[in-house]
């Protein structure tokens, strides 16, 4: 019917920054708009990755759980309990407190794994090999003083460069929620053949803008994006 | 300090169908990445946009109510009378009941409105005449009876065609949900100088693998994606 070994082929960085307490998920995949389906994210509550044969209502029950309070060991336990395929399931949960619980299911095509640091998980299946991950959990630690956001791009680029996947990447996403409550880096490169690059060129365009979306909400006489963009040097 | 007019510039289209239930939005702007700020949907819930000086926390809260249990048209009552700069936002509902709640605020830009029909919005602002809005409504209405997810993308296309914007698009979305609980159809293009057209390429290439994906997550022995898009004669 079909072979293993040629699955779902997704690398992913999930993590929660010490000082401002941002939750935030960066991912990467040979399929069309991976942001739809693998990260789930909420304010103050949890980030979440689910892939492999992604089944996105476990990203969903497990922001659910989270919200409840349960901690991330305890989440990934009960989606285990309640899932009949998680062997096929690849799930990477941070909570609000910067705990980690990760689950790489047998069924992952190789080479499968993850890693975890302070308040951080790298995970990857059908990589070119272990050096992948390696690589994200290295720039996630060297990168430890910057923003959230510049640091899962690191990871993910990292895993690019070491390699990805051997069929290469078609799509890429980064979702990272201020404490607020909504996403200030929200940016997707749905199919690319080089989407790794398109997601830095749309990251680099967005991210000295990202005050300006934090304070519009609050104060909508601020102006338009392209003016306050111009006063500030800023070139879109 | 800035001038009223130029401002946010947004189309969408917002729809429940009313054979499946599904709900969906689809949208364009000439600011980057909108379906990251705008967009919100919940299975078997509601659908809502907000847009003009986008606040972020009303699609969020909108949500919640409609959870609760709200129509659609107290929904918006509630949001107006949260929000102490509601004449700047540009709002809309689709409740699980199809029912519909929209509204525009005085400090949109011109041209501003909507229309509504049969379960669906359409609205913009800052476009360059009513005859945008007119152009999606009819895009609604002569579509009825087609999957909604490929009326929504006819209505934003409609209002393309129309002249969409005095200073062009830059991003689309579209958003659909099944009934299930998940979106089954998710796909942007957040920064590109055609992004209507761009939208069209991923919609046309994914479209066809929906079934897929609505299996995958209760049959993931199903194989992977390249060779059930080459069995079924789909190109991807």
């Amino acid at each position: 019917m079909f072979e293993l070994g040629t699955e779902m082929h997704t690398f992913t960085a999930i993590g929660r920054c010490p000082r401002t307490g941002r939750l935030g998920v960066a991912v990467t995949t040979s399929e069309m708009g991976t942001g739809g389906r693998a990260p789930h994210v909420k304010a103050n509550v949890g980030a979440v990755g689910t892939q492999a044969y992604t089944d996105p209502r476990l990203g969903i029950l497990a922001l659910q759980l989270l919200e409840i309070g349960y901690p991330a060991d305890r989440v990934l336990s009960e989606l285990e309990a309640s899932d009949p395929h998680i062997e096929w399931r690849q799930l990477g949960i941070v909570d609000r407190w910067g705990h980690t619980a990760v689950r790489t299911g047998s069924k992952n095509s190789e080479w499968a794994g993850h890693k975890t640091g302070d308040g951080w998980i790298t995970m990857g299946n059908y990589l070119v090999g272990a050096e992948v991950v390696d690589s994200m959990a290295s720039a996630m630690e060297t990168s430890v003083e910057e923003d959230i956001e510049t640091r899962l791009m690191r990871a993910i680029d990292a895993g690019t460069n070491a390699g990805g996947q051997p069929n290469g990447q078609r799509a890429a996403a980064i979702i990272v929620h201020e404490n607020e409550g909504f996403s200030i880096v929200n940016l997707r490169a749905d199919d690319h053949d080089e989407p790794m690059k398109e997601l830095w060129r749309l990251f680099n365009k967005l991210h000295p803008l990202v005050p300006y979306y934090r304070e519009r909400p609050d104060n909508p006489a601020i102006g338009r994006v392209s003016e306050w963009a111009a006063e500030r040097g800023i070139t879109s | 300090m800035f001038t009223l007019g130029p401002e946010m510039h947004t189309f969408t289209a917002i729809a429940r169908c009313p054979t499946t239930g599904r709900l969906g939005i689809s949208i364009s702007t000439s600011e980057m990445a909108v379906a990251g700020r705008c967009v919100y949907i919940k299975g078997n819930m509601g659908a809502v946009a907000t847009q003009s000086r986008t606040d972020p926390r009303l699609g969020q809260l909108a949500i919640e109510l409609l959870s609760l249990g709200y129509p659609a048209n107290q929904v918006l009552k509630k949001l107006e009378t949260s929000d102490p700069y509601i004449e700047y936002r540009q709002l809309g509902i689709v409740d699980r009941y199809g029912k519909t709640a929209v509204r525009t605020g005085t400090d949109n830009g011109d041209w501003k409105g909507h229309e509504v029909g049969n379960q669906w919005i359409v609205m913009g602002n800052g476009l360059v005449g009513k005859g945008v809005v007119q152009e999606m409504a009819e895009g609604m209405v002569s579509s009825e009876g087609e999957d909604l997810e490929v009326r929504l993308m006819k209505s934003l296309d409609a209002g393309t065609r129309a002249g969409g914007q005095p200073n062009g698009q830059r991003s689309a979305g579209i958003l659909v949900y099944e009934t299930e609980g998940f979106s089954i159809i998710n796909l942007r293009v957040d920064k590109s100088d055609k992004p209507m057209e761009g939208l069209w390429n991923i919609f046309n290439k994914f479209y066809p693998l929906r079934d897929y994906y609505k299996e995958r997550p209760d049959n993931p022995s199903i194989g992977n994606m390249d060779d059930w898009a080459a069995a079924h004669g789909v190109e991807i």
